[in-house]
């Protein structure tokens, strides 16, 4: 069953000076319910646009974005998203940063304290809801700003290189707990990332995305079991097809 | 630990308020220096002014009216026009911040208006208002365009990625403004309200100039001016500066309690 899907989108961009940039170009996509999909490709391939589109942030110049058959006009609290930064409001606790989405919903307080809560335990940070952002590190405030995304059980997720910015051990640690999240909810993800091997160990599928103008170039199913070990033939040779196939689009 | 906090903060004030007072005992001191070689009857010395502040507080002016009287008046008016600069700067702030073309469209009509001093204003103010309107309209005319300026600051100051933020989480506009915007600004416009409520407390003697009430430290001032009571014009100064400096303070005890976040509030 479907849940996204992106057909025909285009985004073009105008530059001061009047020149015209085509940042995406006829993009089809189907994500199905409860797949994880990473997007990958070279910076400026319009990956983060894609989302954004999908997200409800921009509006695309051509195409439609569908949820559940149903077009994106805007931000919808069934679309949740995480930044490639924290994004977290540094004034609220990580509790509240958490409870936000909540709050904006109207929940009432006992209730959002309780689903706040709960969703800090998921990315085992419980015991820092009293903590403010600046008193985390970075792994740590990622993993709120993953729980706040979560916590009003968006459909989809959108993640935008949300591991970009973090040291390799951690970035493992955060992969390993994105898929258990997503084990537990069965949540839709769309994945953007543009580490090879981040893709290969997450994804269920794995688009690559040509750049400027940003077209789907190859796709890639990854049928190994989680949890994943690098190391097996299957997936090093996966990761060399991506690998070509990045190359590839590049060159065309 | 509040408890060891407080002890700590008690005896780091003792400490932080002993250079302070070495100061203003000098200045004291070398006052009362100068009143030996200046001899003029308009030159009162520290310890002429003291007394006169203390038959200010107690037996009050040629009419009976203490010195509290007249401080409690000036700070409500004070207050008064405060809080209704306040109520139409930070909304003003907030949209002119929010949207650049809202503030360049009235920008000829604010910015000139900014530098005319509130006395130029006075006698309008005498012309077309009367009685407490005047001080209101004065002071909030001081108060107003510091917070303006500094909420509009704020809030093209703040991290601008946080509003797609509460976007995303399906926020309408009025929620991203109250929950987002607001907070991310509100240092900048508790520093625009301290830096207000000091310009509107240094207008009360170019507002109560005006008045036909004879209450209120600015009209004690030019009362005793025209009497030529130069110890009674200082005790009223004092008065003026001190309760200015004690408005600030409660200000920047307020920035250290608000924003906990924060590292340490600016002075």
């Amino acid at each position: 069953m479907t849940r996204l899907a992106f057909s025909g989108v285009g985004k073009t961009y105008r530059t001061r000076r009047g020149e015209s940039i085509v940042a995406l170009d006829s993009i089809g996509l189907e994500v199905a319910k409860g797949e994880l999909v990473c997007l990958i490709g070279r910076s400026g391939c319009g990956k983060t646009t894609l989302l954004r589109i999908a997200a409800g942030l921009e509006a695309p110049s051509a195409g439609t974005v569908q949820l559940d058959g149903l077009p994106i006009v805007g931000p919808n609290t069934k679309i949740g998203m995480v930044f490639q930064e924290d994004r977290l409001l540094p004034w609220r606790t990580v509790l509240a940063n958490v409870a936000l989405g909540l709050e904006i919903a109207g929940v009432p307080k006992a209730r959002r304290q309780e689903l706040a809560e709960g969703a800090l335990q998921l990315v085992d940070l419980a015991a820092f809801g009293g903590a403010y952002p600046s008193e985390l590190s970075g792994g740590m405030r990622q993993r709120a700003a993953i729980a706040r995304a979560m916590v009003n059980e968006p459909e989809v997720i959108l993640m935008d290189e949300p591991f970009g910015a973090l040291d390799a051990q951690t970035r493992g640690q955060m992969q390993e707990e994105l898929l258990r999240i997503r084990a537990a909810t069965g949540s839709t993800v769309l994945f953007v990332t543009h580490s090879v091997d981040e893709s290969v160990m997450l994804a269920d599928r794995v688009v690559v995305l040509s750049p400027r103008p940003g077209r789907i170039f190859r796709e890639f199913r990854v049928q190994a079991p989680h949890p994943r070990d690098r190391a097996t033939p299957e997936l090093a040779g996966l990761r060399r097809a991506v690998l070509g196939a990045l190359d590839a689009a590049g060159v065309s | 630990m509040p408890d060891s906090g407080r002890s700590q903060g008690l005896l780091g004030w003792a400490r932080g308020a002993l250079e302070p007072a070495i100061a203003v005992a000098c200045a004291i001191l070398l006052w009362q220096g100068l009143t030996l070689v200046v001899h003029s009857a308009f030159f009162p010395s520290p310890s002429a002014v003291a007394r006169t502040a203390v038959r200010l507080a107690t037996e009050g002016d040629t009419q009976g009216r203490v010195l509290l009287l007249h401080a409690w008046v000036s700070l409500v008016r004070v207050l008064r026009g405060f809080a209704v600069a306040g109520l139409l700067a930070v909304p003003a702030g907030i949209v002119f911040g929010l949207w650049d073309r809202a503030y360049r469209a009235v920008k000829g009509l604010v910015e000139p208006v900014r530098f005319i001093p509130p006395l130029g204003w006075v006698p309008l103010a005498i012309v077309f208002l009367s009685g407490e309107s005047r001080y209101t309209f004065l002071i909030s005319l001081g108060a107003f365009f510091p917070i303006l300026v500094s909420t509009m600051t704020g809030v093209q100051g703040m991290d601008h990625r946080l509003i797609e933020v509460a976007q995303v989480l399906g926020a309408r506009r009025w929620q991203v403004i109250l929950k987002v915007v607001l907070p991310a600004a509100l240092p900048a416009v508790v520093a625009g309200a301290r830096l207000g409520i000091g310009i509107g407390w240094a207008c009360i003697v170019a507002a109560e100039m005006i008045g036909g009430e004879s209450v209120g430290l600015g009209r004690m001032i030019i009362s005793y001016g025209e009497l030529l009571q130069i110890d009674a014009v200082v005790v009223g100064m004092l008065a003026i500066g001190s309760l200015g400096y004690a408005l600030n303070e409660i200000f920047l005890w307020l920035e250290r309690r608000l924003f906990p976040w924060r590292r340490s509030a600016s002075v």
